[in-house]
């Protein structure tokens, strides 16, 4: 079975006034895929530089096999790194940036000269040994850097937003690439992404940060399925989330209707937050015995058409493969598990309405997030 | 492409005052001075002042490596600092270089001559005055004194290009903190080191005589250049 490889103790980060990490306890298993995710700022990033060795923590142990390396400086941690913008050598040819790692160990010329060979074949990067990176593709950079960070066997590779300067076609194919990498030679991926969807179709486990907290640990599917809170909830996929009340096990009340769940363990008549995935509502025709309201705004998304229906003034996002038309009257049907109860938290009443929904929602996180990214750098 | 008759004033120019010159240089070169009958004397008289050439190039040499010595790790700390500090520091390295060079060497030879401060001291304490002025090592600490700025920049411009990252990158591959400044930082450098050490040994070739002659010597060269 799966043993734990890092342990990561009550870090704690502070720059000057700044608290980046507040008490970040995380255990890493051997040979597994583990997405760190969250906004810009959420402290993924400095989490991983601290795994690496580039910062030490104000606070807190880094555990590596069960043995403390905190304070060991990072040439001498079994852990190997892909840089967001890779950081390759310029000075170096493509060969010369992959070897690197194994001239300073001082292996025998011929010996490096065969992994280097194995490596460049496995990035599919033969024949460009004697190229300058400059001159080479986001995606051949990529590799290289992938290469020179592999070929020195880590036990542990850190990747921070290493897709997040190529474009959407490339990011999908490179995703698919690192997740086949990972499982070929089997050691422990520690990523870091503000893309769920990434974060989801790659990892074996997903870490969700904000403000320098972990939020939620967990399968994909069980963040995407059983969100810890509304910011989980919000930040993975889309979601409408409303306030409601647990009424007793498996009766939660929201809109003065009551609905079946699934969920249990709450006190009764106890305010919880709902979170109703916009694919898991069936669009009926309008009854008085079901919730009903009108269809404000409809988006062609290639798949499925993005309806907004208004409900007594809360707008919601449903995802449906039918064409309802605006302004008609329709009413919802939601299977009890697909209705998911979620305890209150300091990120209730932020998210989850769709008021200000735009058919450009998607363009305008993207835009924002690269704005972000931008001002990080 | 098209305004290619842009360029004409600029063609002008370097045929009046570069190229018709080194035409008459190279004249002057192969005739003899008072006859113009072709000839090799000239050439072959180099020989005479060889042994000038040779000690102003070494002296050249020595306060090139000396530049470089003083100034390698005077611009990478610049470069490590906040970058509020480095346009400080940066001014400050600069600020001689406003002075007339002239003044800044008339100010050393206050302080070594003879009968200069240092020398006062020394004779105060009852010591007889140190030869301070008027050798090499005078020749050096001017030049020393006077290019390294010109040495500095560069190479703080340079070495402040350098992605922290690399180094970072490089430490993660299993370099040491020293096999990270030669593996990574030292050739990245390099083309400050190149440009610093060919501002810096260039530089000094006219003013060999400076603080080595007398200080009139010293004030009409500088009166000519």
């Amino acid at each position: 079975m799966a043993s734990e490889l890092i342990r990561l103790q009550d870090l704690v980060m502070e720059f000057g006034k700044d608290r980046v990490l507040n008490s970040i306890n995380l255990s890493i298993e051997d040979k597994k895929f583990l997405t760190l995710l969250g906004p810009s700022g959420c402290g993924k990033t400095t989490t991983l530089r601290i795994i690496a060795g580039f910062q030490k923590p104000t606070s807190g142990e880094v555990y590596f096999d069960g043995q403390p390396i905190t304070n060991l400086p990072p040439y001498k941690r079994q852990i190997n790194t892909v840089f967001q913008n890779y950081a390759l050598f310029p000075h170096l040819d493509v060969y010369d940036n992959i070897a690197f790692g194994l001239r300073i160990s001082k292996l025998p010329e011929k010996e490096i000269d065969r992994r280097v060979g194995e490596m460049l074949s496995s990035v599919s990067l033969r024949g460009f040994e004697n190229r300058k990176v400059s001159s080479l593709s986001g995606g051949q950079q990529q590799r290289v850097a992938i290469a020179r960070a592999l070929i020195n066997r880590p036990k542990v590779l850190l990747l921070d937003e290493p897709l997040g300067a190529l474009d959407l076609r490339l990011r999908k194919d490179m995703q698919n690439e690192l997740k086949q990498i990972q499982q070929e030679v089997g050691i422990t991926f520690v990523y870091v992404t503000h893309d769920q969807e990434e974060a989801l179709s790659m990892s074996d486990t997903v870490v969700v940060m904000d403000s320098g907290k972990i939020l939620q640990i967990g399968t994909p599917e069980d963040i995407y399925n059983e969100p810890a809170n509304a910011f989980v909830a919000d930040f993975i996929g889309e979601s409408n989330i409303l306030d409601g009340i647990m009424l007793e096990d498996y009766k939660v009340r929201f809109f003065d209707r009551d609905f079946e769940c699934v969920d249990t363990g709450f006190e009764p008549n106890e305010p919880v937050d709902v979170v109703i995935r916009p694919e898991d509502i069936d669009i009926v025709p309008a009854d008085p015995s079901k919730l009903c309201g009108t269809v404000t705004n409809v988006t062609f998304k290639g798949v499925h058409y993005d309806t907004i229906v208004d409900f007594k003034g809360f707008k919601w996002l449903i995802q449906t493969t039918e064409f309802h038309p605006e302004g008609s009257y329709i009413g919802i049907e939601i299977d009890p598990n697909e209705i998911h109860v979620m305890k209150r938290s300091e990120y209730s009443g932020m998210f989850g309405d769709y008021s200000s929904y735009s058919e450009e929602y998607y363009d305008i996180t993207n835009m924002e997030e690269e704005a972000e990214e931008g001002a990080a750098e | 492409m098209k305004r290619r008759w842009l360029t004409a004033p600029y063609i002008v120019w370097m045929l009046l005052f570069t190229l018709i010159p080194l035409c008459i240089v190279i004249y002057y070169a192969f005739t003899d001075y008072t006859t113009g009958s072709f000839t090799f004397a000239n050439i072959t008289g180099i020989l005479d002042y060889a042994a000038i050439f040779l000690r102003s190039i070494w002296l050249s040499v020595a306060a090139t490596l000396i530049c470089l010595i003083i100034g390698y790790p005077v611009a990478y700390a610049i470069a490590q600092c906040k970058p509020r500090t480095q346009r400080f520091l940066q001014l400050l390295i600069m600020l001689p270089m406003c002075m007339s060079f002239l003044l800044r060497t008339l100010a050393w030879v206050a302080l070594l001559e003879d009968t200069g401060i240092i020398n006062n001291l020394v004779t105060s304490l009852g010591l007889s005055p140190l030869p301070l002025i008027r050798n090499s090592g005078a020749v050096i600490l001017g030049m020393v004194y006077n290019y390294l700025p010109y040495m500095i920049l560069p190479l703080y411009s340079a070495i402040s290009k350098i992605d922290p990252r690399l180094t970072e990158a490089a430490e993660d591959l299993g370099c040491n903190k020293s096999a990270c400044f030669r593996k990574v930082i030292l050739p990245l450098s390099m083309p400050g080191i190149t440009a610093g050490i060919t501002m810096v040994l260039y530089r000094p070739f006219p003013p060999f005589i400076f603080p080595r002659n007398s200080v009139r010597r010293a004030l009409s060269w500088s009166a000519i250049s």
